[in-house]
């Protein structure tokens, strides 16, 4: 064993640091997650901008073949998805640089990689995911949206739901089914790429409970789609879900972000009195805050194992779970802390009352969502149970 | 980044692990069930050279690395933990040697406990003084030709049968360190405690009345000692950090071949979704907690081990070993809580792990001193 990391690797690290240090000058006031890309003009606007910035020196297409103008390792994306976790910054969303481009780089063909890589790699093209469906959500095969071939082209009808960003997105990669009469439900599925400009796709936001604006109702009729925006082959789009092989999942951006909000706590503790005694002195603050810092510097840990065993090709995916579990459940406490501390304060939204520009208001709200996203914290059990331990796979 | 075993350290693994399942397991009735320690089995870990796994081997050592030491002990611990406790009271104990001893006492004691000739125990917890060093009663009184102890020790493992003693005591005011050989006139032992877990290694109180010491027995020199004890501790914290592991291992692993057997409305449980997820959650939390014991051992080796880092390895290793525990007494039902299965006996054994080398409060204190400001 050897946690070191190599000189080289202390450099990059550095780099990244540095850099997304100076972006986050430039952060709007109140911008916290996932939300602040999706909801405000301003955070949109800013989300674009650090994604150029990525861009101009080549890390969005980390780990991708040097032929599509790639570099560099999955551990090297890692600590750029650390700096990227500590700062909070936006700039890479999860859908294009990394679900579609190790997609396309896995399946798609040169045609397909020519057109749309470089554009995931400059940043200007924003993508979406048109995955989930009002009845088919952990259990996604079951979806319905139908796609019918006439000539060159199909047809596609169907409502998506849940999808992430997609009132800005500029292009998006659905599941629709190709095949009704299939056999077996993961058969009869194509994965395929359009335009959210073509007619017949209509966009209806769903708000979440804080009001922000970040997921969508996608409705799809009679959309029609070239044939040749399909990835991989027709009714094999099951098959092309199964190898995200490049999606960086060891969750250390979303540790990193922890790590950073606990140290935003801990000197909030250290310079704010109540009842004319620090907050740090309160032993029941410090416990919380000392058993917070060790739930995330062992997760931070079991990242960096993830990391290594990713880069190594030695990677189960039920690990990736297993972190994706702690790390969200651990989200969620450190919002309950947060807002804990601040006491009164954590219910007020971003005024000259709120504490952290009302970042622990939203956060609060925003957690909850965690154990839901890319997969429920229960179908991350099943991963666990059916591929780790080996356990009988349940209907 | 390399978190793979080198090959030296997976066979080293392979081979101790063999070892605690031959040899350990036929002693577990006598550990557990009548609190008794197989005096036995010492002079077969001394030839596995398991008693200094990481010390010189001019000192009767293996050579190997921190890494090492805590494997062994995740694979004791699997078997039987109170005999990994045994096993990392005789490091704790050589790695004050190591540290602080001259040429010559080194050459006296570390074979000698490496070998199983000898045995050591550690004293610092008194009747009055567990979590705040600075309080402790024992004093030790320079006199002409060495020093006089006075003072209680309390829950001091080995402590009946042990021929040396590392033992902090008060010197003009400071800690300093003494080794005490437990035949000097003035040593006793009070009787043997029976306790909740890792029974077997006897645990009891030490007095000293005033036990004349020669002045080579002081250590490292008068005072300052403070140092000595927070390192003996991150050794400490590693050690036990690296037996809830193996602890975790072993929940896991019965809970999965209970849930194959017990039978539930005509099937397994283990068809049940509610025992993957507990299963599952399981798994998941030994996998943190054995990545950080890792690192931990890691930074041991490098020199770079803190307070902070094993406190905090200490802490959320020991609390998760409570919960995997419990989870997997919960896959049991009700015959969890029977002596008939091995999991009663893994929850009994992960508390203890709470409560030793500084309680999960002391640990939390520990960090939150050391947070960034």
């Amino acid at each position: 064993m050897d946690f070191k990391l190599s000189d080289e690797q202390v450099k990059l690290r550095q780099e990244f640091y540095a850099v997304c240090r100076d972006l986050e000058k430039r952060k709007p006031h109140g911008f916290a997650g996932l939300e602040s890309i999706y909801d405000t003009d301003e955070g949109w606007k800013y989300h674009l901008y650090c994604a150029r910035e990525y861009a101009k020196r080549g890390w969005i297409s980390i780990g991708w073949p040097a032929e599509y103008g790639g570099k560099g390792t999955i551990g090297d994306k890692v600590f750029f998805a650390e700096a990227r976790g500590y700062y909070d910054l936006p700039g890479i969303d999860i859908f294009g640089p990394e679900m579609l481009a190790p997609t396309l780089l896995g399946v798609g063909n040169e045609e397909l990689n020519k057109r749309f890589l470089p554009g995931i790699a400059s940043g200007e093209v924003q993508w979406c995911e048109l995955w989930s469906e009002p009845n088919a959500g952990s259990d996604l095969a079951s979806l319905t949206t139908s796609a019918v071939r006439k000539g060159n082209e199909y047809v596609i009808n169907g409502q998506k739901i849940w999808s992430t960003g997609a009132h800005r997105a500029h292009w998006a990669f659905a599941l629709v089914r190709t095949d009704p009469h299939a056999p077996k439900k993961q058969m009869g599925i194509t994965f395929i790429l359009f335009d959210m400009k073509t007619p017949g796709v209509t966009v209806k936001p769903l708000y979440y409970m804080d009001g922000a604006h970040v997921y969508n109702e996608v409705f799809l009729d009679d959309v029609h789609v070239p044939v040749e925006n399909v990835v991989g082959q027709e009714n094999e789009g099951w098959r092309v879900t199964q190898l995200l092989a490049g999606f960086e999942r060891s969750s250390l951006g979303a540790i990193m972000m922890m790590l950073r909000q606990l140290e935003e706590l801990v000197r909030y503790c250290n310079e704010t009195k109540i009842g004319g005694k620090l907050l740090a002195h309160d032993p029941l603050i410090r416990n919380r805050l000392a058993q917070m810092a060790c739930e995330i510097e062992a997760l931070r840990c079991l990242g960096y194992r993830i990391a290594d065993a990713q880069e190594r090709n030695e990677m189960a995916g039920f690990e990736a779970s297993g972190v994706h579990i702690l790390a969200s459940e651990l989200q969620e406490r450190l919002a309950w802390l947060g807002a804990d501390i601040l006491g009164p304060y954590g219910q007020v939204k971003r005024s000259r009352w709120s504490p952290f520009d009302g970042w622990y208001e939203k956060w609060y709200q925003q957690s909850f969502v965690l154990f839901i996203a890319m997969g429920t914290n229960e179908i991350q059990r099943n991963i666990i149970s059916w591929y780790g331990l080996g356990l009988p796979r349940m209907k | 980044m390399d978190f793979n075993l080198t090959e030296q350290q997976q066979m080293f693994k392979n081979s101790v692990k063999k070892f605690a399942e031959q040899e350990l397991t036929p002693l577990v009735d006598t550990m557990d069930k009548q609190n008794n320690f197989p005096h036995e089995i010492r002079p077969k870990l001394a030839a596995m050279n398991l008693y200094g796994i990481p010390f010189d081997p001019k000192y009767g050592g293996a050579g190997a690395d921190h890494a090492s030491l805590a494997l062994a002990l995740e694979e004791f611990a699997k078997i039987l933990a109170a005999m990994a406790i045994h096993l990392q009271l005789q490091h704790v104990v050589n790695d004050r040697f190591n540290k602080l001893a001259t040429e010559a006492q080194k050459k006296q004691w570390m074979p000698a406990i490496c070998e199983a000739k000898k045995v050591g125990c550690f004293g610092f917890t008194e009747p009055d003084t567990g979590s705040n060093p600075k309080m402790i009663k024992t004093v030790a009184k320079e006199v002409k030709d060495g020093y006089i102890i006075n003072g209680a020790k309390r829950f001091i493992t080995n402590a009946p049968w042990a021929d040396v003693m590392c033992v902090f005591a008060k010197l003009e005011g400071d800690i300093s360190l003494f080794f005490v050989e437990t035949n000097r006139k003035g040593f006793s032992t009070g009787p043997k405690m029976d306790k909740l877990g890792l029974r077997g290694t006897d645990l009891s109180d030490v007095f000293f009345e005033d036990v004349h010491v020669p002045k080579d027995h002081l250590m490292g020199g008068k005072g300052g000692k403070f140092d000595a004890l927070k390192d003996a501790m991150t050794i400490g914290k590693l050690c036990l950090s690296a037996q809830c592991v193996g602890l975790m291992q072993a929940s896991l692993e019965e809970a999965i071949k209970y849930s194959m057997h017990r039978m539930h409305f005509d099937e397994p449980i283990f068809n049940l979704q509610a025992i993957h997820w507990l299963l599952a959650e399981m798994a998941s939390r030994l996998e943190a907690a054995r990545w950080l014991t890792y690192r931990a051992a890691f930074l041991k080796d490098q020199g770079q081990d803190t307070i902070k880092d094993m406190a905090i390895t200490k802490l959320f290793v020991t609390s998760t070993a409570v919960d995997v525990c419990r989870w997997g007494m919960q896959v049991h039902g009700a015959y969890g809580i029977s002596k008939e299965y091995k999991i009663e006996r893994l929850f009994r054994d992960a508390k203890m792990y709470e409560l030793l080398e500084g309680t999960s409060e002391i640990q939390r204190e520990l960090i939150v001193k050391r947070l960034p400001r």
